[in-house]
């Protein structure tokens, strides 16, 4: 697995000078693709969680409730693998401009990375305390926060 | 929300505001030799007349103010040209300097941000199992 992450590495960046105009519109399309699967990803995991707390307030239990509590699951699943998804995108990305890295670059590529490995540690680990210790920080608000505001701030200053 | 929860909350944004304003002062304590240093050269390149007088201007400085000689002052013309170089050179690396001392601010940041609220976790698990022991 290390040797295959390690190739790839080397890969992308070997072949990286060697990349031309429309090789570097797909890298740039990476970019985008990463962002907008990062949006669709979280912004439905975010909602169908604020609408089932919601019901779960003001409506106690009822059926549309119990529905709303079978699809945790899926939903789950469907978040982590957009997530997987738009994580490889956004680190494919960053390997072929690697020559373009800058420091704001590295702290989304940081913050993206905590992030991911704090939710897949959640998911994946059955210890108590890793995974109370991963919700806790899975769920702080100020990593969010950097991680929208670095993403336009990459986005605005990644053509200079 | 509690009064004690406010209070872990509060603790938590001022650790984490104190841990970004050091690594800010540390980055900028970092960077202010380089731009001194930059501006430094700067000044050598001004003060330092010895290129020029092996060239075709030799004391251009005070002669060729004084307009005494057309050769002498065409020489004046062209240094100050080549002075009007360096300061665009001057200018651009300032200001290459500046930007990257913005974005090197942000990855400081970023990473203090990221270790304080790993930090704040770690500390909450270790406090929650030691009232779990008591």
């Amino acid at each position: 697995m290390m040797y295959t992450l390690l190739y790839l590495i080397l890969y992308f960046i070997t072949l990286n000078p060697l990349a031309s105009e429309e090789a570097e519109d797909i890298a740039k399309a990476l970019g985008w693709m990463a962002i907008g699967i990062g949006v669709i990803a979280n912004v439905i995991f975010v909602l169908y969680n604020r609408v089932r707390k919601l019901s779960l307030t003001y409506l106690g239990s009822s059926n549309a409730i119990r529905s709303l509590a079978v699809m945790y699951k899926p939903m789950l699943n469907m978040h982590i693998a957009l997530n997987t998804i738009g994580y490889i995108a956004g680190m494919v990305h960053g390997l072929l401009f690697i020559r373009y890295l800058e420091p704001i670059t590295l702290s989304l590529a940081i913050v993206m990375s905590v992030l991911m490995l704090s939710g897949l540690l959640l998911r994946y680990t059955s210890s108590r305390d890793v995974k109370i210790f991963n919700r806790l920080l899975h769920g702080q608000s100020i990593l969010t926060i950097m991680l929208v505001l670095l993403i336009m701030l990459h986005v605005f200053t990644a053509d200079d | 929300m509690s009064r004690s929860s406010d209070t872990k909350q509060a603790n938590l944004y001022l650790v984490l505001m104190t841990l970004t304003a050091i690594v800010m002062i540390m980055g900028l304590t970092l960077h202010m030799p380089t731009v001194y240093a930059a501006d430094d050269d700067k000044d050598e390149e001004y003060d330092d007349d010895t290129d020029y007088k092996d060239g075709t201007f030799t004391g251009i400085n005070t002669k060729a103010r004084e307009g005494t000689e057309e050769r002498e002052y065409k020489g004046n013309t062209e240094e100050r040209e080549y002075k009007g170089e360096d300061d665009d050179n001057g200018e651009e690396k300032e200001g290459e300097g500046l930007g990257s001392n913005v974005a090197s601010m942000v990855l400081y940041a970023t990473v203090a941000a990221v270790a304080g609220v790993i930090g704040y976790t770690g500390w909450k698990i270790l406090k929650m199992r030691s009232k779990v022991k008591v």
